[in-house]
Parts: structure tokens; sequence; C-alpha cells
């Protein structure tokens, strides 16, 4: 064999062009496994399922844990499934780059909302025909399987496994020290403000707190827009409308009650500690989710507090939107559709959906599941929250509705009620721009 | 014993490759290879996509990438409701942030400058904000301006000033002017140290001949100072321009954008538009236009390396 010195020269030449040769080797696009390679076949490493989870509370976490836990030890030969903790701040963003990036995990975690949303656009598999074969449909709460069909075509791109309900949290103190009583079987709008009235007193403490920051305002607000009729938009197939007109009382009571009545506190615009305020008794009410109430016991463990329905006015709604899993359209490139979807079921049946569930303070969606005495106890509140599930409503399942309220609704609504518009402008403005939105979708 | 060169036999095809690759005239541009292209893959190439994408109507899922010319432009700056609110801020975001950080800078070097005791411990202390993450830094703020249990407000009634909590990020009076502090709070160790490496050039012997001359303080930092700093000053002014009109993170974690569009930036505009509406085509066309408004800081500062190089 001929043997040549390779020259220090030679040797950097070879490793620049190895280098850029890396280089372009790891932009280069992965190539996707063949569908089906991944399938055990005769002692073949078992196939791994992503399951990617936004649970957060402790106790979610730890029964999301054990749910997966229990999965891998009774399957786990054949299936692994893989724990990926995400978190609600980050989801969208991670959601989306992943599944325009083509990896989106396995099972994914989320609201029905998104679930549409992805869903038509194509970033989930629909399982409309896998949960009408599973028993899904008969034991899972009508109304929360109804929040996950697409208005739009009929589709099912998610199983909705659990929910929570918009509450009103109450200074029980201060409600009994000024007479009233606590509206545990529910509240009118005009039995709320009077009250309110009473129990505000600025600037020592103010009637309510709610979160208004840029991206929660339209989650606090929408449902006492849905309580004066208005749907905000409404519709099925390719006919849809921005309905806000009904809303101008919902819009007048919040304004009057910054501006009028001082019942609301101004820090709400800015507060993402209001939940701890209450519990210090610098508001008498907070308005928010069943979920927070491990929060507000924790931060002041003496408080008396109790949690309360929404007031309601012409219609009984509270702000309750599913969370779900949903397969990502990345797994049939995986070829783990299959062994997703067995994950999927094991996570949402009685038991691990009911622990999670429990975990994060809110109720799984199978209706047997929520005759646990867990979730029917008058300890915590939990028989008030359970009530209000009845009058859960979710946002509208159309693609547009993020566009129209990161956009529109939320910051209009934060202008109008900074005094930047009026109500007239407000409502014109959401009924001419949203169309627009919703015109741009439905082409 | 030591050796200059690797016994190791070559296949005769590699050997010819080598001969080939060995001109004297290209060999240089191999060494170059493993810097260039990096840069042409993560940077040329998302810029002149970037700059593609503006001209269509690319969805993160249709991935359409037809041209439809300047429809996106034609949409932002006749249609969209929020871009001229959003470039005014832009603006006022930037200009505030930039002659802020450029006199405090100007006179915390100054200070650090000067014979004072601790002065290595301050000058260290004076670059914490550059090393903490934005978004550690954003979050750490964002307690300090909370209305109840902020240090802000706790501060400002104990010494009288307000009689009631604000609620900094969420009054549309005073957001954008919270964030401006949390950017200028970011950007001011950078001032700091590119002005105090200018003061430190300049000989103290110009000081003395000043002085000699009846120059004042003022007069020494009016006429000796501030045009030996020109230069420095210049690069310094220049870059936090292109930053301060690009930033994004700390903006998006405190208010993202509100109340209402009061602290909505082009940068926040552009991340809505293509993270929470997919419309990465319409996003990249926002991102052009900033592109545009930032090629003339671009510019200069371009020159002036160049110069300084020179």
């Amino acid at each position: 064999m001929n043997e040549t010195r390779l020259s220090r020269r030679n040797f950097l030449q070879m490793a620049g062009l190895s280098a850029a040769g890396v280089a372009l080797a790891a932009c280069a696009a992965p190539v996707a496994p063949q569908e089906g390679a991944g399938d055990m076949e005769g002692g073949a490493e078992p196939q791994t399922v992503q399951f990617y989870t936004l649970v957060w509370q402790p106790g979610a976490v730890e029964a999301a844990q054990a749910a997966i836990d229990g999965w891998n030890a009774e399957h786990g030969s054949r299936i692994t499934a893989e724990y990926i903790q995400g978190g609600w701040g980050q989801a969208r963003d991670y959601l989306t780059t992943s599944i325009a990036g083509g990896v989106t995990p396995d099972i994914v975690h989320g609201i029905t909302a998104w679930a549409n949303e992805y869903g038509t656009q194509g970033g989930y598999l629909d399982l409309t025909e896998l949960i009408n074969n599973s028993g899904l449909v008969e034991t899972t709460h009508p109304k929360a399987l109804d929040a996950a069909v697409s208005p739009l075509d009929g589709k099912i791109f998610s199983v909705p496994w659990c929910w929570e309900v918009g509450t009103m949290y109450v200074n029980a103190d201060r409600f009994h020290e000024a007479g009233f009583e606590l509206p545990l079987d529910g509240w009118t709008w005009d039995d709320f403000i009077p009250a309110a009235k009473e129990l505000t007193s600025p600037p020592e403490y103010y009637g309510l707190a709610a979160n208004l920051t840029a991206t929660q305002t339209t989650e606090d607000i929408i449902a006492w827009m849905w309580q004066t009729g208005a749907e905000v938009m409404g519709g099925s197939g390719q006919n849809w409308e921005i309905d806000v007109q009904p809303a101008r009382e919902a819009l007048q009571l919040w304004h009057d009650m910054l501006w009028v009545d001082e019942i609301l506190s101004q820090e709400s615009f800015g507060g993402s500690n209001t939940l701890e305020a209450f519990g210090l008794g610098i508001y008498t009410m907070r308005q928010t989710g069943c979920w927070a109430r491990r929060i507000v016991m924790e931060a002041e463990p003496e408080f008396e507090w109790h949690m309360v329905p929404l007031p309601h006015y012409k219609r009984h709604a509270n702000s309750s939107e599913p969370q779900t899993w949903s397969v990502a359209t990345d797994s049939t490139g995986r070829g783990t559709v299959d062994a997703a979807w067995e994950v999927v079921l094991w996570l949402s049946n009685d038991e691990n959906s009911s622990a999670i569930a429990y975990g994060d303070w809110l109720f799984p969606t199978s209706v047997k599941a929520m005759e646990d005495p867990r979730f029917t106890t008058t300890e915590h509140s939990w028989d008030v929250a359970l009530r209000e599930v009845e009058h859960g409503v979710g946002y509208p399942k159309h693609p547009a509705w993020a566009e129209f309220d990161d956009r529109l609704l939320g910051p209009n609504i934060q202008k109008y009620l900074q005094n930047e518009m009026t109500l007239d402008e407000l409502i014109d403005l959401l009924e001419v721009e949203g169309t627009k939105i919703l015109q741009e979708y439905q082409v | 014993m030591s050796t200059k060169s690797l016994s190791v036999p070559m296949p005769e095809g590699l050997e010819r490759l080598s001969r080939r690759l060995s001109n004297r005239h290209i060999t240089p541009y191999y060494y170059l290879l493993p810097t260039v292209i990096p840069l042409l893959l993560l940077t040329v190439y998302p810029l002149l996509r970037g700059i593609y994408l503006a001209f269509t109507q690319y969805n993160l899922y249709n991935k359409d990438t037809t041209l439809v010319g300047t429809l996106n432009f034609i949409e932002l700056t006749t249609n969209d409701t929020l871009f001229w609110g959003a470039l005014a801020n832009n603006i006022i975001w930037t200009v505030g942030i930039v002659v802020i950080t450029y006199v405090l800078g100007l006179f915390t070097s100054i200070a650090l400058n000067e014979n004072i005791p601790l002065r290595g411990l301050f000058r260290g202390l004076a670059l914490i904000p550059w090393v903490c993450p934005a978004v550690v830094a954003a979050l750490t703020w964002r307690w300090i301006f909370d209305p109840h249990f902020g240090m802000l407000n706790y501060a400002l009634m104990e010494i009288g000033l307000i009689d009631r909590q604000i609620g900094w990020l969420g009054d549309k009076n005073t957001a954008l002017a919270a964030t401006m502090i949390v950017a200028i709070w970011k950007l001011l160790p950078f001032s700091v140290v590119m002005l105090l490496a200018g003061l430190q050039t300049v000989p103290e012997e110009l000081y003395e001949a000043g002085a000699i001359d009846g120059a004042g303080v003022l007069g020494r930092f009016r006429y000796i100072t501030v045009p030996l700093l020109n230069r420095v000053g210049k690069i310094a002014i220049l870059l936090t321009t292109i930053w301060a009109f690009n930033h994004f993170d700390s903006v998006y974690v405190l208010t993202g954008g509100g109340p209402g569009d009061t602290t909505m930036l082009l940068s926040i505009m552009s991340y809505l538009n293509a993270f929470r509406f997919f419309k990465i085509g319409y996003a990249s066309a926002v991102g052009v236009i900033m592109l545009i408004l930032l090629l003339l800081p671009i510019t200069l500062y371009t020159r002036q390396v160049l110069e300084d190089v020179e």
C-alpha cells in the first residue's frame, strides 16, 4: 500500500470539509420512519409514545406520572409511554412550532378550543371514528363531548377528560359581617351589585378583583357576555357571525363597576397576584376558576373563604373549557397512532382521569367518575363547583377565534374599560373588524 | 519525540483530491468554511427566506408559498388597526431607551472612572443586569411592579410620593414607561462598559492641560471628554438603537403588548401573527419593515466599525 504523509494543511482542509459536511447533514430534513416501523415483531423493541402534558399542580403531576408509570408497568414491554412535562404559558408556542416542524409529541394535552384549531389546520388527527368505537361517547358527559366536536365539519380532534368551571371566590367573614347570605345556590346580577357595593371600601378594600391582563381579559369577562345572551362568535359550518350587541349590558356593567361604583379594583389590569391579595382581604371577591382553591388555601390557611357560582343574568353561564388529549398527525409518520390511542384510553379511564383531575382541583368528564364522593363533598366547595358544571360554556370553536380574541376582543375591552374608547366604538370595532377576520378564515 | 506530520496511509483517490484542493489561492477559503457555512445557514438563509415569505401568504400549516406581491405590506399599512400604533410605540420606546441609556451610562461610567473607594466592586455590580437572563429579569421586575406586594409601590408610599397602589403594568398611562425602565436597566451596563472603555483611552495629560488653561469641570467635560468619546459613543448608541428597536422578551413577559395596545411593539405584533395566528407571510412582512427601518442604523454602525478598523 502506498503510504502518504498527511500534512497539516491537508488535515485542516479535510477537517474543514468534514465540518461543512456535518453541518449540511445536520441541516438536512430527517427521514421519517416507515409506517409501522416501530411495531413489535417477534420480540422487537417496544414502541415509544410521547405524552406531552400541561398538568402543573403538584397532585396532578404526581397522578399523571403515576398513570404513566402504571401503563409502563403493565404494557411497557409492548408500548412505552414517555412523560414530557409542559406548561400552560409556553404550550401554544411549543405546539405551533412542533407541528410546523413535524415533531409534535404523540399525545398532546390541551383544551377543546386549541384542539379544534390545530385539528382543523391539520396538526391533530380526526379521532371521531376511534372515539365512536371506544365507548367514550357513552361514558363522557354530553356537554364535554359536544365541546370537542368541531362545528365546522363535525370532526372530533380530542378526547375531553377533565374540565373546570368559572366561579366566584368570596370572603366569607366579610359577607357574614355585612349580613349577606353566601349565595351557594346561585345569585343574579341584581343580587350581586348591591352586595358588591356594600362590600367595597376603597382604597382599603374593593368588592371585586379579576384578571384583566392582556391574555386573561376575555377569560374573565366572556361569561358575563354570554349571560346576556350574546354568543360573541356563533354559527356552524361556513355561516358564522360576530354577535356582540347583546353583550353591551355586560360590558357596561364592568365599566360601571370600575368607574362609577368603584367595586372593581383597577389593579385587576396589572395584577397577577390578586389571588394572594384576596386571601389578605384586599378584595372581597375574586373571580377565577375552581382550580385556584389550593392556592388560596395555601396562601392564607386561616382565611375564611367560600366558592360560589358566578352571578347570572338572562342566562346562567360560566366559562368552562374541557381539557383534552389529542393525537398528533405526526404520529402517522412514526407509526405510533394505534399505540398513542391505547395510551389515551388508559389516561382517560375513570381511575386515571379522576386522579389527575382531582390533583388539579378539577372534574373528570366521565359521568360515572363525577359521582365519586371526592367531587360531591361540601369540603372545599366541591359541591358548588359540581353544580356549576351544568352551566359551563366553552369558547367558540372556530379557527378565527384565537385571532379575534387576541387581536380584537381582549385588547379592545381593555381599552374600553380604561376609557380609551366608548362602548359604541367598541361594539362597532368588534363587529366590523371581527367580521373581516371571520371572512378571512372562511375563505 | 516530536513530529510535524501524521503518518497516515492515504488512498490514491483521496490523495488526488487532496492535491487538487491544495491550490494556494483556494486553500484559505477552505479554512473559512466552518464559519461561513453556519453563517449562511443560520443567518443569511433565514434572512432571505424571511424576505421571500413576506411576499407570500405562507401559513404554518398550508405552507403555500405562492407569491402575492406586496399584498401583505398594503394590508399592514392600510388595513391593520395595530400597525401604526405599534410603529409609534416602537419609535417612542427606542428613542426613550437610547437617550436615557446613553445619558445614564455616561454619568455612571464617569463615576466609575474616578478613583472612588470600592471601584472594582461597583464596576462588577454595574454588570449584573447584563448577565441576568432577560426573562428572569422581567419576572423579577413584574414582582417589583406588583400593585400590592411590589417594592416600588411600597417605597413610593413610604416616602409619601403616592397615596394608593399603582398597577404600573396594567395602567395605560404607565405601562410603556414601566417596560422601558426594565429595558433600560438591562441595556445600561453595555453603555457603561463601552463608555468606560472610551474614558480610559482619554490621556490624563489632556485634562491637566485643560485645567492649566483654566477649564473647569464642565469645560473639560464639554471640550475633552465628549469629543473624545464621540466614536465609542456612536457605536454604543447605534447598537442600543438596534437592540431596543428589536426588543421582544421583557415586554412580552411583562405585558404581552397590553393593556389595550399600549405596549404593542412591532416585534410582538410579528410574533403574534406568526405563532398565534400562524400567518408567517404576514409576520415576515412586519419583520421586513423592521429591517428596512433598521437599515440606516445598521449601515451607520457598519461604516463606523470599518472606519475604526482602517
